[in-house]
């Protein structure tokens, strides 16, 4: 029995064994790759359906985990801070293929709109979060070269109520609401201006009246709705408050709290109307008007412990990258003295 | 009538020193390898017979850069794991059937088109046949120089199997001149394969989608997806095998040859043993000089050398755009993209994007996506690359709406043109991101 484990570890520790898992996760992923388009999809897929591709998976990461402790137990003494350079790049690099795995396997995910005073549910087990507010965090006004303050040139912040209090969730990081295995991350996905309109027909009467989603930021991209039951679409665009010039450079400024929209009504591919907001847009005997602007976001739920494995695992190769040229500049000084040692006697 | 000669004769050069490097894999079964190529040779033409429906140019030359990475491979693992051939050398004596039948059935389809192109089968045909026996004839007449022993001395598995792979890697394209190098779609491999490694990271750790993120963020991904990462990964991986080879040969235990009784014999002994090993390590590092130097001179594809032609106009006729299949200057199933261009009255210009799939059908979208400013797509192989983001799209997946993917027009693709209504390209175009590019987001 006792031999029987030895063997098995040993053959698990082998080098052999990363060498022939090694090629053939090369072969698999070359095979996809030649002979469809989408490789890396097609392999996430495989990972996530097949037990047998899970199986040689968590083999792979028990070889090469084996292989490292190894090499860690006999280089520590000899060759400390180039093993701790090493350990910390395969180390990440271990911890990245296992939160991978994990995320593969095991990701639940939802992405709920967020409204204030509505709720986002988790889907595996039915805990509602309630949305106390939605900052759009909008400055005044933006330049179109303008290169943010953060991680996005414009990030928004919802608030969660949690068991442990209000929340406020940005787009990144994401944050952990109810523990890191079993809770859930959660991040702004996407987030956008809603102008408020109102159509009225001839007579005056409100036809339709309510917020539209857009996705207008960052400013110069155009969204557009159709008005349910009738043959208008309505393309948005944002319209600069100002332009500045400063030899040939041109700059827009966009007024994002009170936005001017360039709006073009279109009918069956025909363009009516192209006028800005600032006033009722009058076609067909309609007219549009934007009573308003809020804000919208997207919420990004996951609950997946790769995601811990795999930021552990960047840090850990960021700190390699740091100790690495310690390390071997350590080498070259050792090298150096050595060889004076050498010509000295 | 240069091209088919070229074909003739590329073909008889790749089998030719296929032929010798497996005689020296396989040493005593001389002719085997030889009779291996001869079937090949016989087999290959039934490929003019196969129905169109395979599409087999296009599978063929999937076949080419697959046998590539296979011979990569075998030849990593016979270095790493067995330095005197874990490998039956039995297995080289038919491995020239099957590494040339793709080459010889390749040439028989790209002589079928040259033929068609030019309206002479018998004079294509005999010309590529002439230059094909012409260089056989030669390699025949220097057959001992060639297959000699002492040039065997470099020729083991590991290096018989890397030789091949090279040979591949440089004359793999099957056709004629234009298909030279494989190296440019291994390229947009690592490429596409980077860029899904970084995107995969990126959602798992909820890093947002990219309209939101800041220019310097883009651009520290951007190294990523660009195509100097990609060059220097394709490099590496390139290097790799050789360079293994070349150390496991030159830095292996030195040999103390105990069984000799005098210091003389002893010395002797093991100045042999090294000679021995310059002699097989020195295929290992030609190779090396011949892959570093075919990458820097085929690789390294920048985004101003992806083939980017210049839209032709189009122009409306009662509310449709007609682009005919085939015209003189064209050939809208040729493969490559072709790209067209509308001006309306207002001033604007959209652009579209034509190309055929793998699969003949032809892919109709605007020449822009959703996401980026409308800088368009360049070629690079079986890949159109975004200008704006480097993002690579396959072909093949073209036509999918979503991310950074052209956007797909509705068309109707009749057997002579293509016809697709103003209001659908205008309804399109109007989702493009017209951000300028002066923003300097990627």
């Amino acid at each position: 029995m006792k031999a029987s484990v030895g063997k098995i570890f040993s053959l698990v520790a082998s080098d052999r064994l990363t060498v022939w898992l090694v090629a053939a996760w090369t072969l698999l992923y070359v095979t996809l790759a030649v002979w469809s388009a989408e490789a890396f999809t097609a392999f996430i897929h495989l990972l996530a359906a097949s037990f047998v591709f899970k199986a040689v998976y968590i083999v792979f990461l028990a070889n090469i985990t084996v292989r490292l402790i190894a090499y860690l137990r006999v280089s520590l003494r000899v060759r400390p801070l180039m093993a701790a350079a090493n350990g910390l790049f395969v180390g990440g690099f271990i911890l990245i293929l296992l939160g991978f795995f994990l995320s593969v396997a095991t990701k639940q995910m939802a992405q709920p709109l967020a409204g204030e005073g509505s709720a986002v549910v988790t889907p595996w087990d039915g805990k509602a979060y309630g949305i106390e507010r939605v900052a759009p965090s909008l400055r005044d006004s933006v330049l179109d070269i303008d290169d943010g303050d953060g991680l996005f040139s414009l990030e928004p912040k919802v608030t969660i109520a949690t068991d442990d209090g209000a929340v406020e969730i940005g787009a990144f990081p994401p944050v952990n609401v109810g523990g890191y295995l079993g809770g859930a991350w959660m991040h702004v996905l996407q987030c956008g201006l809603a102008p408020v309109i109102r159509v009225s027909g001839a007579d005056g009467n409100v036809m339709r009246e309510g917020r539209v989603a857009l996705r207008l930021l960052p400013p110069g991209g155009s969204d557009r709705f159709s008005l349910d039951g009738t043959p208008y679409s309505f393309v948005f665009k944002l319209s600069p408050s100002r332009v500045i010039k400063k030899g040939n450079t041109e700059g827009r400024v966009y007024d994002i709290v009170r936005p001017v929209y360039e709006i073009t009504v279109v009918k069956g591919g025909e363009e009516l109307a192209r006028e800005l907001s600032n006033r009722p847009i009058v076609f067909d005997g309609l007219a549009l008007e934007i009573t308003g602007t809020s804000s919208w976001a997207i919420l990004d739920i996951a609950r997946d412990p790769g995601i811990a494995f795999v930021v552990a695992g960047l840090a850990m190769l960021a700190a390699g990258g740091v100790v690495l040229p310690l390390a071997v500049a350590r080498v070259f000084s050792m090298l150096t003295r050595h060889r004076a040692g050498e010509y000295n006697s | 009538m240069i091209e088919p000669l070229f074909v003739g004769v590329k073909a008889a050069v790749i089998a030719s020193m296929a032929v010798a490097a497996c005689h020296h894999a396989s040493k005593k079964n001389g002719n085997m390898p030889v009779i291996a190529a001869a079937i090949a040779l016989l087999i290959a033409p039934f490929a003019l017979y196969l129905p169109e429906s395979l599409n087999a140019g296009n599978v063929i030359s999937r076949l080419s850069a697959y046998e590539f990475i296979l011979l990569y491979i075998a030849a990593a693992l016979s270095i790493r794991l067995s330095s005197d051939g874990r490998f039956s050398r039995a297995a080289m004596l038919f491995l020239p059937a099957v590494y040339l039948l793709p080459d010889f059935a390749g040439s028989a389809l790209h002589l079928r088109e040259t033929a068609l192109m030019r309206g002479n089968a018998v004079s294509v045909f005999a010309t590529s046949t002439a230059g094909f026996i012409a260089l056989s004839a030669l390699f025949i007449r220097f057959r001992r120089n060639v297959l000699s022993p002492d040039f065997g001395a470099f020729f083991g598995l590991p290096q018989t199997l890397l030789f091949l792979a090279v040979m591949r890697l440089l004359l793999g394209g099957a056709g004629g001149g234009s298909g030279w190098s494989i190296i440019p779609a291994m390229q947009a491999l690592t490429m596409k394969f980077v860029h899904d490694v970084v995107h995969h990271v990126f959602s798992i750790i909820l890093v947002p989608d990219h309209p939101l993120l800041r220019v310097t963020v883009w651009n520290f991904i951007g190294f990523f997806f660009g195509p100097n990462f990609s060059m220097m990964v394709t490099a590496g991986l390139l290097v790799t095998p050789p360079v293994m080879f070349v150390k496991r040969i030159l830095f292996a235990p030195d040999v103390d040859g105990h069984v000799f009784e005098t210091a003389a014999e002893r010395r002797l002994y093991r100045a042999d043993v090294r000679l021995s090993r310059r002699k097989e390590a020195a295929a290992g590092i030609v190779f090396i000089a011949v892959i570093l130097a075919a990458w820097f001179i085929q690789g390294g594809e920048s985004p101003t050398t992806r083939y980017n032609p210049a839209p032709k106009p189009v122009v409306e006729d009662k509310g449709v755009v007609v682009i005919p299949l085939k015209d003189p200057t064209m050939n809208l199933k040729d493969g490559a993209i072709h790209k067209f261009s509308l001006a309306r009255d207002d001033g604007s210009v959209m652009r579209l994007l034509v190309t055929a799939r793998s699969d003949g059908s032809l892919a109709v979208c605007l020449d822009a996506c959703e996401i980026c400013p409308p800088d368009g797509y360049g070629q690079s192989g079986k890949t159109v690359i975004c200008l704006f983001c480097d993002t690579p799209i396959p072909t093949d997946t073209l036509g999918k709406a979503g991310g950074c993917n052209p956007i797909p027009v509705r068309a109707e693709v009749t057997a002579a043109d293509i016809r697709i209504s103003v209001a659908e390209i205008v309804d399109k175009w109007r989702r493009v991101n017209m951000r300028a590019n002066a923003e300097g987001g990627r």
